[in-house]
């Protein structure tokens, strides 16, 4: 049996075709972005079993091929992201993102920067979720949008964070993380470099042009509307302290940052 | 006492290209630039060079000001502000405007 799911990532419909025995791995990553209206008209994607082969569909391709749902379910949760990512039309970078206090903190940067393993670390350490993959942002309001995809974290990050490793990528929910999701648009206070050093966490003042390069350096789509993205950036950066966050232990940063971020805000 | 060091450049530099988009934070001036979709961010020193290259002033002038506003020698400098402009200049930013 097939049952169709309905989801909104950043306000982008999506549509999957879902096999009865990937209800509950789908439900668990994306339930959070259920739908209650039907997605008419746009791409639909699909899971569904083949032989012994678990396969992620968009339309009538096969655009991944895995040996269980989770890992099925992984691969889709990268496609409609990108998929929802694509079409989201503000101004999208790619950061990790939490919430502290009243407003927003984003750290850009490259795949493998830290970004989630950081996010999920602040977390755990009483900091709300806003996303491990984009600071998405509204041109007309400069709002942060929540975008709270599901937590991708590698082996490595999840050794970090001091877990039981699993040998492969895991999917997690800010829920399974103790921490509350943010559901609420909010400003953006705080832009924060990573950089990985041995020596013990500094939080390093940085000035607010830094900022605005880096939200332009990691954008996924300044170049749809340039001007407009550079004009927001700018607004972004003016609005919010920049900082270089040096860390080698992963709580100890997570602590330093949300202590010190709430210390300056005072 | 100092003194500029060699010879006469009666050049102006700038005014900026007139397509650039100028925006300042704390005193650093980025530049978006449309037609090449670059943007440029200034640190603060280039920023001051930067606000002199209105097409009124010649490179030996820009080295002096800056000079001043520095409390340096101006032969000290003269290398730092001249690659900058040359930079500024290679990546499309100024108009030239001859003296």
């Amino acid at each position: 049996m097939v049952a169709q799911r309905s989801y909104r990532l950043l306000d982008v419909p999506i549509e999957v075709a879902v096999d009865d025995a990937a209800a509950a791995a789908i439900d668990r990553v994306l339930g959070g972005f259920r739908s209650a209206r039907p997605t008419c008209g746009r791409t639909r994607f699909g899971l569904s079993r083949h032989g012994g082969d678990c396969l992620v569909l968009r339309g009538d391709e096969v655009v991944a091929r895995a040996h269980s749902w989770d890992v099925a379910v992984d691969a889709l949760v990268t496609v409609v992201n990108g998929e929802a990512i694509g079409d989201f039309n503000g101004f999208a970078v790619h950061a990790g993102v939490i919430a502290w206090g009243d407003g927003a903190i984003a750290f850009p940067g490259i795949s493998g920067a830290g970004k989630s393993t950081l996010t999920a670390a602040c977390l755990q350490s009483g900091a709300r979720y806003v996303s491990d993959e984009a600071l998405c942002v509204a041109f007309d309001t400069g709002l942060v949008i929540p975008y709270a995809k599901p937590i991708r974290l590698s082996e490595s990050s999840q050794r970090l964070l001091g877990w039981a490793p699993r040998p492969s990528d895991v999917l997690v929910t800010a829920a399974e993380l103790g921490a509350p999701t943010v559901d609420v648009p909010l400003p953006l206070s705080h832009l924060v470099q990573l950089a990985r050093t041995e020596d013990r966490p500094r939080l390093i003042p940085l000035p607010r042009s830094t900022g605005l390069a880096d939200l332009l350096r990691f954008s996924f789509n300044h170049y749809k509307r340039p001007e407009a993205a550079f004009e927001l950036a700018g607004r972004l950066a003016t609005g919010a302290r920049a900082w270089r966050l040096e860390y080698s232990s992963l709580g100890a940063a997570a602590e330093l940052l949300l202590t010190l971020v709430e210390a300056k805000a005072a | 006492m100092s003194q500029v060091l060699p010879g006469p450049m009666v050049e102006r530099l700038g005014p900026p290209a007139s397509h650039l988009i100028a925006s300042e934070l704390d005193g650093d001036i980025s530049l978006y630039d449309p037609v090449r979709s670059n943007v440029h961010v200034l640190n603060s020193t280039a920023s001051d060079v930067w606000r002199l290259l209105d097409g009124e002033h010649t490179l030996d002038e820009v080295i002096v000001l800056m000079a001043r506003a520095y409390e340096l020698d101006p032969s000290d400098i003269r290398v730092h502000v001249a690659r900058t402009v040359d930079v500024f200049t290679e990546r499309g930013l100024l108009r030239r405007a001859e003296g």
